[in-house]
């Protein structure tokens, strides 16, 4: 069987596939990441930075 | 799974002390390291300002400049910026007030142990693990402590949700420790000289899977978490994306360290793990551009601010700085793209772009962000710092632009060859003449950006004299969310599917690596069901108000740590394992003697001189298998030549030309004059020009330490090197013998006087050994590249 693969695929041809594939799931990754309908699952944590509290006193 | 949160209000007063501290020895130390970068960059072209003095001179000045760039200015830079947005993004204090205390003056003593050592010769000459092993003990203790108190703030704090810059901290804290002990293993021999345990190929790799990840997660990593911390503050945005924060922090921290080789293209380094370090630096580019990118486009709807707020400016163009250095790391890591680039100026234009731009202007914005709020008061001048911006910019652009001219003519002047086929350029410094002028070009860059800096440090001086030292005291809510935090073990978030399924696909990459068809079938079904699988997680299965399994990580430091640990080692045992358990072999020659003999005492006294004087800096000793370089040099450099180097020499710039086969081309007496006189002494010779090298002459005067020569051998050889004990024994003897033949020869050549025991004597023996190895019986053939 494997013959048989061989004779339609090359060595060399299937790490190329296999960048390709890691190319498609890049792809996912991005899209997902730009997904607008889920960003306000994040937001307060991307707020983080933002939120300092108030200020009670300046000890000098 | 939804969890009941409690909120209650709680006071803090946050330590700034040390945050000021840090700022102010950032600042002084960062005007050092550059005044003596300046001074090294003026060197080059004016080599009078070696001043024929030991601790002036370009070889021992330039571990200095590094050195104090990296660990003095950004390192304290980034322990400002870490102290200070830890404690607001934690809501709590730092644990302990006196580990902060250690921190800071265990850093700044450790800082005055380098100002004091490096110039006088003390060095492992490793570029940036330069300082000895007291220092590196020195340095391990404080780096504990900070770790230390930083995993003791993140147990006690407040906020129990880790934002993004705190997964930069931690990845920060571990993989320098990791990288920094590694690579400075080594054994004393005296009270301010060791041996490190790795020697040639090894040392190379190590050295340089350390040296890459020293930019990655000193010079890097901590400075994205200040990014994503200071840019929303100051453009008053929460950041673009944190879902593309979590894709940047992860694929960077695992892709960062496999890039490591990526310094040794072209050299005797195995060929796969040269491969290994392209492909993965080629891969960087999407996670740091995925950085970059989220940094700028956090200031969407308020780039009109950058117009007039400097500390915008200095961040903007870092930011942009950071994505420029980084397209041009993975561009350089191309091996045909390093056989024209390595060794040359391109690379410290690269590398100034990004210490300089990235560096430097992340911590100017940071410094003119913070210091007002640090002494309760308004920026001095808003104008100086719009001074010191474009003087800075100036200066960067004149630097980086300058070194990419001379560096690529340097590339193509060093492979140029005529029409019979022979070198163009046969003498050194016929090139080297033709940068001078863009040498000139680089100090004027360098030095607009050091007056840009002190211009800072006034303004920061007068901002803080206006106002006073303030700590602040606030008050913040605390969101309890203590179930979420307990109803996972650490093991089972560590052991979850998100991991096991990232194992599956490395596993599924490796089957590729053996020239097997039926393993590579395989590999490509696990990695098609393993991307299956991932995109329905991605997409199927996180609900709205569902907690991802990366929320319940952000809440667990010990998972978190754990799992960037994890990412960090993978990279590092597959690069690092396979050399390092391999045995030492060393190709018999046709006599039936190993090809490679260990140094003699006298040779290895006269590297170590070459050690201690810093020729690493300006000289390699690795001959790439390109027909240019074996016309000027000879046959390309074979692995087991460097065997028992320890520490290796292979350099990584060439200022001077190569010197792994320089005892076959030049003889004692050339050595002499050269190294008492590099420009007027060298008249006897039509082709050697004017060098810009610096003299020596006190290597005439100072004497060797025979006495240490056999304490050496007995070190190198607990450490693998095959030295008999007959060798050991009679080191002073066979020392003395090598002493009187090389002086003899000398004699023979018209130098007369020479003093056996002086290092001079030492060294020329060193140099003289260089390239007399014995050919192996059975030689492997190397491919030569290039050439007509």
């Amino acid at each position: 069987m494997l013959k048989e693969l061989e004779s339609y695929v090359s060595l060399f041809d299937l790490p190329v596939i296999a960048t390709w594939l890691f190319v498609a799931m890049f792809l996912t990754v991005l899209a997902r990441v730009c997904q607008r309908s889920r960003q306000g699952e994040y937001k307060r944590m991307a707020s983080l930075p933002l939120d300092d509290g108030a200020v009670v006193e300046e000890v000098k | 799974m939804e969890v009941a949160t409690t909120t209650e209000m709680r006071r803090i007063t946050y330590d700034d002390g040390v945050v000021r501290g840090f700022v102010w020895a950032s600042v002084a130390w960062g005007a050092v390291g550059m005044l003596v970068g300046l001074i090294c960059a003026l060197q080059l072209s004016f080599p009078q300002l070696n001043f024929d003095t030991p601790w002036l001179t370009f070889g021992r000045l330039r571990p200095l400049h590094t050195n104090a760039v990296i660990f003095a200015l950004v390192g304290n830079m980034m322990f400002a910026g870490i102290y200070y947005s830890s404690q607001r993004l934690l809501k709590v204090r730092m644990a302990s007030d006196l580990l902060s205390k250690v921190h800071l003056w265990g850093w700044q003593l450790i800082i005055l142990g380098a100002v004091l050592t490096l110039p006088l010769g003390i060095t492992q000459s490793k570029e940036y693990a330069e300082l000895e092993w007291f220092l590196d003990i020195a340095v391990v203790v404080v780096w504990v402590a900070f770790a230390w108190n930083y995993f003791w703030t993140l147990k006690i704090r407040n906020e129990k949700n880790l934002y993004v810059s705190i997964w930069f901290y931690i990845s920060t804290i571990l993989a320098i420790a990791v990288l920094y002990i590694v690579n400075n293993l080594a054994l004393p021999v005296t009270g301010t000289k060791s041996y490190g345990v790795f020697s040639g190929a090894q040392d190379a790799l190590t050295q340089w899977w350390y040296g890459h990840n020293a930019v990655a997660f000193f010079l890097t990593t901590p400075i994205l978490g200040i990014m994503y911390y200071f840019l929303p503050k100051a453009a008053d945005r929460p950041v673009f994306s944190y879902r593309l924060s979590i894709v940047h922090f992860w694929a960077l921290v695992f892709i960062y360290i496999w890039a490591g080789p990526h310094h040794l293209l072209n050299t005797a380094l195995p060929d796969w793990a040269q491969s290994l370090g392209m492909v993965f630096s080629l891969m960087l580019w999407a996670p740091s551009w995925g950085g970059m990118l989220n940094g700028l486009l956090t200031l969407r709807g308020a780039w009109h601010k950058v117009r007039t707020d400097p500390v915008l400016k200095f961040f903007v163009a870092g930011v942009t700085f950071y994505g420029m250095a980084t397209f041009e790391g993975p561009l350089l890591s191309i091996k045909s793209v390093s056989a024209l680039g390595h060794y040359t100026d391109w690379i410290i234009g690269h590398v100034h772009a990004g210490a300089l731009g990235w560096n430097g202007f992340m911590a100017a914005g940071m410094f003119y962000w913070m210091v007002p709020r640090l002494f309760g008061t308004k920026l001095h001048s808003t104008k100086m710092a719009d001074w010191h911006f474009w003087l800075g910019m100036m200066g960067i652009l004149l630097y980086v632009g300058s070194m990419w001219v001379s560096g690529i003519s340097q590339g193509l002047m060093w492979r140029a060859e005529t029409a019979d086929g022979g070198l163009q350029y046969t003498a050194w410094n016929e090139i080297l003449d033709t940068q001078q002028l863009m040498y000139v070009a680089r100090s004027i860059g360098g030095g607009l950006f050091l007056v840009g800096w002190l211009l800072m440090g006034w303004n920061l001086i007068a901002t803080a004299m206006s106002g006073k030292a303030t700590n602040v005291e606030v008050e913040v809510a605390v969101i309890d969310t203590t179930p979420l935090a307990s109803e996972e073990s650490t093991a089972s978030l560590v052991f979850s599917k998100p991991v096991i399924i990232c194992f599956l696909g490395l596993f599924a990459a490796t089957m590729f690596i053996m020239p097997n068809v039926g393993l590579a079938v395989l590999g490509l079904v696990l990695l098609l069901a393993v991307v299956a699988f991932a995109c329905g997680m991605l997409f199927g299965s996180m609900g709205k108000g569902k907690h991802t399994w990366h929320d319940k990580i952000e809440s667990r430091p010990l998972a978190f740590s754990t799992l960037t640990l994890i990412a960090v080692l993978i990279g590092g045992l597959f690069e690092l394992l396979p050399g390092l358990i391999t045995d030492k072999q060393v190709p018999l020659a046709a006599s039936g003697e190993m090809s490679v003999q260990p140094y003699t005492a006298l040779e290895l006294a006269g590297r170590d001189v070459y050690v201690r004087e810093g020729c690493y800096v300006c000289h390699s000793q690795m001959i790439r298998p390109f027909r240019s370089e074996q016309l000027r040099y000879g046959a390309p450099s074979r692995i087991e030549e460097s065997m028992w180097d320890h520490p290796f020499q292979w350099g990584s710039k060439r200022t001077g030309p190569d010197l792994a086969r320089i005892g076959t081309k030049r003889n004692e007496s050339w050595h002499w004059l050269h190294m008492m006189d590099p420009r007027y002494g060298a008249k006897y010779e039509a082709d050697q020009g004017l060098s810009i090298m610096p003299a020596y002459p006190w290597l005439y005067d100072d004497k060797v330490e025979i006495a240490v020569v056999a304490d050496k051998m007995s070190v190198l050889k607990k450490l693998g090197t095959p030295y008999t004990d007959e060798q050991l024994q009679g080191a002073a003897a066979a020392y003395a013998k090598q002493a009187a033949a090389t002086v003899g020869n000398l004699a023979a050549q018209g130098q007369t006087g020479a003093d056996p025991e002086s290092e001079i004597v030492a060294l020329i023996a060193y140099l003289m050994r260089l390239g007399r190895n014995l050919e192996p019986a059975e030689r492997q053939p190397v491919e030569i590249q290039g050439g007509k």
